[in-house]
């Protein structure tokens, strides 16, 4: 039978939630057969995304709803990251320097480069959700990702 | 995360790092390294073998304190790196600006 998962988690914007996270959804990674380098990328972008929405969307308050939706099966993984924030201003997001000469800027960076999608559905009323996917090199052929 | 500092020799400090390294261990981290630029510690040998897991707040962390030492003189070296540590080194492209050791002999020299 061929691996899917389906799961929802909701967490604070505190970044000391950001582990016990981390070791839920690697749990679900790691049942889709992604390889340990995909697993990692999959576990930066997720944690970036929830950064950003801590630091930019909630400005540093520590006890706002993050919404995580993953869903994922041989083929590929999405990611989907809500809050309820201040809007996300597409507008601003500046390519970094590389090597980078001062701390931060690569979140996003990060994101886009980690994952083979990176979107932002700006139609909620309220808040942000960044939508994160990752084709899986090691299962199905992503010639015809559906 | 776990942070060790030891004062190896006069002037040569080795942090041992255990644990991940995210938004929520950066700011510990950047305190502990703070006290060593303060002091303008000559050499700084940053030992990674037990961290799985770095973001770009923990990069942050590594670039500040990186810039902080070019300031005086002072000289860093990151060694032991897992993979998965590695290749976020390598993304961000800092492996062309860091010394990046394989192990403490090798970060040793890279440190003199």
């Amino acid at each position: 039978m061929k691996p899917s998962v389906q799961e929802q988690f909701e967490i604070k914007s505190d970044p000391k939630e950001l582990q016990g996270l981390r070791e839920k959804v690697s749990r679900l990674i790691h049942q889709l057969e992604f390889s340990e380098k995909a697993a990692n990328d999959i576990l930066v972008a997720l944690g970036e995304g929830c950064t950003n929405a801590t630091r930019h969307s909630y400005e540093g308050k520590l006890d706002q709803p993050i919404h995580i939706r993953i869903e994922g099966d041989s083929k590929k993984i999405k990611i989907s990251i809500r809050d309820f924030g201040r809007k996300i201003d597409l507008s601003k997001i500046k390519t970094p320097k590389l090597p980078p000469d001062k701390p931060g800027g690569l979140g996003i960076y990060f994101m886009q480069t980690m994952m083979d999608q990176i979107e932002y559905n700006t139609k909620h009323p309220e808040g942000n959700e960044l939508i994160l996917t990752k084709y899986n090199e090691q299962g199905e052929s992503r010639e015809n990702p559906s | 995360m776990k942070i060790q500092v030891k004062q190896e020799s006069e002037g040569l400090e080795l942090v041992e790092l255990q644990g991940d390294l995210d938004f929520h261990c950066s700011p510990e981290l950047r305190e502990a390294l703070s006290k060593l630029v303060d002091r303008q510690a000559s050499k700084i040998l940053i030992d990674l073998k037990q961290v799985g897991y770095v973001d770009s707040s923990g990069l942050a962390t590594f670039v500040e304190l990186f810039q902080k030492m070019k300031r005086y003189g002072g000289k860093l070296v990151l060694f032991n790196l897992t993979q998965s540590v590695r290749s976020v080194f390598e993304i961000a492209k800092l492996d062309s600006i860091f010394k990046l050791a394989q192990n403490r002999e090798e970060a040793l020299t890279l440190a003199q």
